[in-house]
C-alpha cells in the first residue's frame, strides 16, 4: 500500500477560524485543506489516504449536521470532529450517535483538538487496513466455484467430510477433493485459519 | 284629448264625416242600392287600406255577390286582401238570425269575438256594417234594445259600426228611435249626403268633450301622470304628463310588462303582489308607494293610487289611477328640514355663545384675581410712553414680590435666571419691533428656580412706535417638572427595553464573540508550537500575531457595539447616514440569521440623503424590528428577511423591514403599537410602542402592513436633514 500523508479537512464559514486551525494542524505535520461551506466540501473528490473532517456545526446553507447526513447517504465514511461556537447537548449527542469522533465547543484547547484528530486518523487508518484485508480475502473467495463455496460454508461450521457428503448427497471422496481445493485457494493450512478469514470476509455459515 | 286621438283616430272614408274615433256607431238611411254603394264601398276601402278587419253584413237590395263585385272594382289587390282573411261579406241570414231568430246577446258577443279575432291576427280593429232590411215589425223592439247595447259596448272596443236602414221600412217614430241610438245618421237630401245628429246625442257628446277637455286641462295643470288600464284586454292608456315623465312602451300590447319592468327591482314583487291582491279583492281603491324608473333613467319615489271599476259580479275590469312623483317633494322636505335644523342649531349656538360671553365677562369682572391664582397666571400692563408697569396680584406672587411694590423693567430682569436674562431681554426688544412674544424661561425666587411662560401683545401707533403692551405670566414649574420626569421615565423605559432586546440576542452574541476568540486561541497555540521548533519560523509567527490583533479588534468591536447599545444615554442628535446605522446592526444579528436558517438580504439605496437622529435609538428600533421578524418567522418554512432603504419624497427616507413570517392579524394591525399590546406569551408588549415613540421623537412615523403573499413589512420614515 502506498504511503499517503494523513489529511485533515476543515469546513467553517469563518475565515479567521479556518486559517488559525490550518496553522495549528499543519504544525503537527498533517496536510490541511480548507472549505468555507459544506457545499464546497461535497464538490471535492474523496482523498485516497487516511483523512478526517473538522466541521463547524452552524453555517449558512447546509449545516454541519446536514453535511454529516449527506455523507452517510452517499456512503462516504470519514471520521468527523464537530466544532461549535454554541453547542447544545441534544445536538452533540445526536452527532456522536451518528458516528462523530468528537464534539468540541469553541474556544477549545489545541491538545483537545489535536488528540481528537489523532484518534480520528487512527480510526481511519484502521478502517482502511480492515478494508484492504477484506478485499484481499474477497479476491480469494472469488476464485472458488459455487460448489467449493458451498463446501466452505459447511466446513466453517465444523462439520466432518462425511456429514457434509450426506447433506449434499454426494460421496465422501468428492467432498474431500473440494475441501482440499478450498484450503488451497484460500491459502490456509488449518480450518481455524479458514474460519478467521471467513469471519473477516463476513461469510455467514448456513443454519444446520 | 290628443293622446287618445293619436291612437284611436280612424279615417271614415266618407267625405262629409272625415275622421272618427274607434267606438263610433252611426247609421245610414238609404233608398236605393246605389245609396248603399255610395257610402259602404269607400267606408270599407279605407278600412282595408288601413289594416282593419272588415265585416260587411248585407241584405236586400245588395246581395253578397254584388257587394263583393263593387268592392273588388274599387280596392286594389282585393284578392290578396280576401286571401289574407281581412274581409268577410255575409248575408244577414248568416249573421243576425242564425238559428232562425234574432238573439241580441249572441250577436253582440259575435262582434266582440270578431274584434278579438282581428286583434289577434294583428289588425288594428274591426270595421263593420250591418243591414236591417230583414227586420220585421215584431223584432223592432228587441233590435232597438240591441242597438242600445251596441252603444254601451262599442265605446270600449276598437270597433267602427255603420248600420244601414231602409227608409222604405221605417216609420217616423222608428227613424227617431234609430237616430237616438246612433251618434249620428247619414241621410240623402236633394242628392247630397248630410249628417244628422240627435240633439240628445249632441249634447251628450258636447258634455263629454267638455268633461274630457276639463280632465285634460286638469291633468295638465297638476302634471299628474294618469293611467287607465283595461284589465280585460290588458291595454293601458296614459296621459301626456305620464309619457313626458316616464315614457311609454314601443308596443301597447307590452304595456303591462313595461310598467312592471320599470318598477325598482327591490319594490317590484311587492307592488305586483299588491296590485294583484287589489284586483282580486273587493276594494274600489288601490294605493302603493314605490320607486319607478323615469324617462331620464333615474328612479322617482312614486305615490300611485287608483280606482278599480268592477262589474255587477264584483269582477274588476278597469283601473284608473294617477302616479304622483314625490321625489322633488321629498327632497324639498329634507332640505327644508335641514335648513330648519341648521337654523335652530345656529340659534342655539349663538344663544350659547352669548350666554358664555356673559358668564365669561362676569367671571372676568368678579373673579379675575382668583382665576389667576388658580391657574397660576398673572397679567401685566405696560405704558411704554409714560413708562408705567402694572402687575396683577398673581404676577407679584409668581415673581415673589410684595403686592403693590414699585416696579421697573430692570427689576423684572433682575429676577430672571442669569442664564436666561440675555435671551429674555432680546425677545422683549424684538417684541417692541413687532415680533411675537411667547417665551418660556426660568426665574429665581427665594433661591429656587421656577419656570414661567410669558405672552404679550404690544400696540403700536401710526408711526409704528410701541405705545403699550399687555401680557400674561404663567407659572409652568410643575409642568416642566412633569415633562422632565416623563422624559426621564421614557429614557429609562427605552433603556430597559434595549437591555431586554439584548437579552434576546445573547446566544447569537456568544457565537459572535466565540469566533474571534477561537481564532485567537488557535493562532496563539500554533505560534507556541512554531516557536518551540529548533529553527523558529519567525515570519509565520509575525503573521500569526497580526491575525491575533485583527481578531482581537473584531471581538472588542462586538463588545463596543454592545456597550453602546446598553449604555443609558440621553438623546444625542447627529447627522447620520441611515444605511450606516443599519450596517452596524447587521453584525449583531448575522449569526442569529444563520442559526435560524433565515436568508437575509440587505437592499440599501446608497443615494439617499442624510437624516438627523440618535444613532443608538435608531439602532434599537431596527434591532427590535429585526428580532420581531425573527419571531414571526419561527414556525415558517421559507424564512426571508429583507431590510431596505429608499427616499420617499423630498421630505422623508423610508426604512422597511420585510419578513416572510406569519404576518399580523388585520384586526391588530393598528393596536400593534399601543403599549402593552402583545401576541407573544412572554412579551412585555412595549417594544413596538417604544419604537414608535422613538421614531416619532425623530419626526417620523412607524407603521406595518401585511405583504400580499406572506409575512409583514414594518416601515418607518425619518425626515431628511
Amino acid at each position: 500500500m502506498k504511503k499517503f500523508i494523513p489529511m485533515v479537512f476543515i469546513v467553517d464559514d469563518d475565515a479567521s477560524v479556518r486559517k488559525s486551525l490550518e496553522r495549528l494542524i499543519k504544525s503537527v505535520g498533517f496536510k490541511v485543506e480548507l472549505f468555507a461551506s459544506a457545499e464546497e466540501f461535497l464538490e471535492r473528490k474523496p482523498y485516497r489516504g487516511p483523512n478526517c473532517l473538522v466541521l463547524d456545526v452552524r453555517m449558512p446553507g447546509l449545516s454541519g449536521i446536514d453535511l454529516q447526513k449527506e455523507l452517510a447517504q452517499k456512503n462516504i465514511s470519514l471520521p468527523i470532529i464537530f466544532i461549535t461556537g454554541h453547542g447544545d447537548i441534544p445536538m452533540s449527542v445526536k452527532a456522536m450517535k451518528d458516528g462523530a469522533v468528537d464534539f468540541l465547543p469553541k474556544p477549545f484547547d489545541d491538545k483537545n483538538l489535536l488528540s481528537a484528530i489523532d484518534q480520528a486518523i487512527d480510526k481511519d487508518v484502521q478502517r482502511r487496513k480492515e478494508g484492504a484485508l477484506k478485499a484481499k480475502i474477497q479476491r480469494r473467495v472469488n476464485t472458488l466455484t459455487p460448489r467449493e463455496y458451498e463446501v466452505l460454508t459447511w466446513v466453517i461450521t465444523g462439520m466432518l467430510n462425511k456429514q457434509i457428503a450426506s447433506k449434499l448427497g454426494v460421496g465422501e471422496k468428492t467432498i474431500k477433493v473440494h475441501r482440499g481445493r478450498v484450503m488451497q485457494k484460500m491459502q490456509v493450512l488449518s480450518v481455524a485459519e479458514l474460519v478467521r478469514l471467513a469471519q473477516i470476509a463476513e461469510i455467514v455459515p448456513p443454519k444446520k | 284629448m290628443k293622446s287618445i286621438e293619436e291612437t284611436k283616430t280612424r279615417k271614415s272614408g266618407i267625405d262629409i264625416i272625415g275622421n272618427v274615433s274607434w267606438g263610433t256607431h252611426f247609421c245610414q238611411f238609404y233608398k236605393t242600392k246605389q245609396d248603399l254603394i255610395d257610402i259602404l264601398v269607400p267606408y270599407f276601402k279605407v278600412g282595408l287600406e288601413n289594416n282593419e278587419f272588415c265585416m260587411w253584413v248585407t241584405s236586400q237590395p245588395l246581395s253578397v255577390k254584388e257587394a263583393m263585385g263593387v268592392l273588388k272594382k274599387k280596392v286594389k289587390g282585393f284578392d290578396k286582401v280576401t286571401k289574407k282573411g281581412q274581409i268577410e261579406i255575409l248575408d244577414y241570414s248568416q249573421w243576425y238570425i242564425r238559428g232562425g231568430r234574432f238573439d241580441a246577446d249572441k250577436v253582440l258577443a259575435g262582434w266582440v269575438e270578431k274584434e278579438h279575432y282581428a286583434l289577434r291576427k294583428g289588425f288594428s280593429g274591426l270595421r263593420l256594417s250591418g243591414n236591417t232590411f230583414w227586420l220585421e215589425k215584431k223584432d223592432w223592439k228587441s233590435f232597438r234594445d240591441y242597438e242600445e247595447k251596441v252603444n254601451g259596448i262599442i265605446g270600449k272596443h276598437e270597433m267602427l259600426a255603420i248600420c244601414t236602414y231602409s227608409l222604405s221600412k221605417c216609420s217616423a217614430s222608428e227613424i227617431i228611435d234609430v237616430i237616438a241610438n246612433h251618434q249620428f245618421a247619414l241621410i240623402k237630401r236633394e242628392k247630397k249626403w248630410e249628417v244628422i245628429q240627435s240633439a240628445e246625442y249632441k249634447s251628450l257628446k258636447e258634455s263629454l268633450e267638455e268633461s274630457e277637455q276639463r280632465l285634460y286641462l286638469a291633468t295638465r295643470a297638476s302634471k299628474d301622470a294618469i293611467w287607465d288600464w283595461d284589465l280585460e284586454r290588458g291595454r293601458v292608456w296614459w296621459n301626456e304628463a305620464y309619457t313626458l315623465s316616464f315614457g311609454r312602451p314601443k308596443n301597447t300590447r307590452d304595456s303591462r310588462q313595461w310598467w312592471i319592468d320599470h318598477i325598482h327591482f327591490d319594490d317590484r314583487q311587492r307592488v305586483v303582489d299588491s296590485i294583484q291582491a287589489a284586483i282580486k279583492g273587493k276594494n274600489e281603491h288601490w294605493r302603493c308607494e314605490y320607486r319607478f324608473q323615469k324617462k331620464d333613467g333615474s328612479y322617482g319615489n312614486i305615490f300611485d293610487r287608483a280606482y278599480i271599476a268592477r262589474n255587477k259580479e264584483g269582477k274588476a275590469y278597469r283601473m284608473v289611477g294617477a302616479m304622483l312623483d314625490l321625489t322633488e317633494r321629498k327632497k324639498m322636505e329634507e332640505e327644508l328640514k335641514k335648513a330648519k335644523d341648521n337654523l335652530e342649531l345656529q340659534v342655539a349656538q349663538r344663544a350659547g355663545e352669548l350666554q358664555r360671553a356673559n358668564e365669561a365677562l362676569k367671571i372676568t369682572k368678579d373673579n379675575l384675581s382668583r382665576a389667576q391664582a388658580v391657574a397660576h397666571i398673572g397679567s401685566w400692563y405696560l405704558d411704554v410712553i409714560n413708562d408705567i408697569l402694572i402687575w396683577s396680584d398673581e404676577t407679584y406672587r409668581i415673581f415673589g414680590l410684595d403686592i403693590g411694590a414699585a416696579l421697573t423693567y430692570e427689576m423684572f430682569l433682575e429676577i430672571v435666571h442669569p442664564d436666561d436674562r440675555e435671551y429674555v431681554d432680546k425677545c422683549w426688544k424684538a417684541a417692541l419691533n413687532k415680533e411675537p412674544y411667547d417665551i418660556e424661561h426660568r426665574i429665581v425666587v427665594g433661591g429656587k428656580v421656577k419656570w414661567v411662560r410669558e405672552k404679550a401683545q404690544v400696540e403700536f401707533n401710526k408711526e409704528g412706535k410701541a405705545i403699550r403692551g399687555i401680557g400674561t405670566v404663567q407659572d409652568i414649574t410643575e409642568r416642566k417638572q412633569r415633562e422632565e420626569d416623563s422624559r426621564r421615565l421614557q429614557e429609562e423605559l427605552m433603556h430597559v427595553s434595549r437591555v431586554a432586546t439584548m437579552g434576546e440576542l445573547t446566544a447569537a452574541l456568544a457565537h459572535e464573540l466565540n469566533q474571534p476568540l477561537m481564532a485567537i486561541m488557535s493562532n496563539a497555540q500554533a505560534a507556541q508550537r512554531f516557536l518551540a521548533k529548533e529553527i523558529p519560523d519567525v515570519k509565520e509567527v509575525q503573521e500569526i500575531l497580526s491575525d491575533i490583533i485583527k481578531d482581537d479588534n473584531r471581538a472588542s468591536g462586538v463588545i463596543t457595539r454592545l456597550r453602546a447599545l446598553l449604555k443609558k444615554s440621553e438623546f444625542e442628535f447627529a447627522i447620520l447616514d441611515i444605511n450606516d446605522v443599519i450596517r452596524e446592526v447587521i453584525p449583531l444579528v448575522q449569526s442569529d440569521t444563520v442559526i435560524r436558517n433565515i436568508s437575509l438580504s440587505i437592499e440599501l439605496n446608497d443615494n439617499i440623503p442624510f437624516v438627523r437622529g440618535d444613532r443608538i435609538q435608531l439602532q434599537q428600533v431596527i434591532l427590535n424590528l429585526i428580532l420581531n421578524s425573527f419571531e414571526a418567522m419561527a414556525g415558517v418554512d421559507s424564512k426571508r428577511l429583507c431590510i431596505s432603504t429608499e427616499q420617499k419624497n423630498n421630505q422623508f427616507v423610508t426604512v422597511s423591514v420585510m419578513d416572510s413570517g406569519i404576518g399580523v392579524d388585520d384586526k391588530n394591525i393598528d393596536s400593534l403599537f399601543k403599549p402593552f399590546f402583545t401576541t407573544k406569551k412572554e412579551g412585555l408588549g412595549m417594544g413596538l410602542a417604544i419604537n414608535k415613540a422613538i421614531v416619532e421623537a425623530h419626526g417620523g412615523s412607524l407603521w406595518a402592513r401585511n405583504n400580499p403573499d406572506q409575512g409583514a413589512t414594518f416601515y418607518f420614515t425619518l425626515p431628511i436633514e
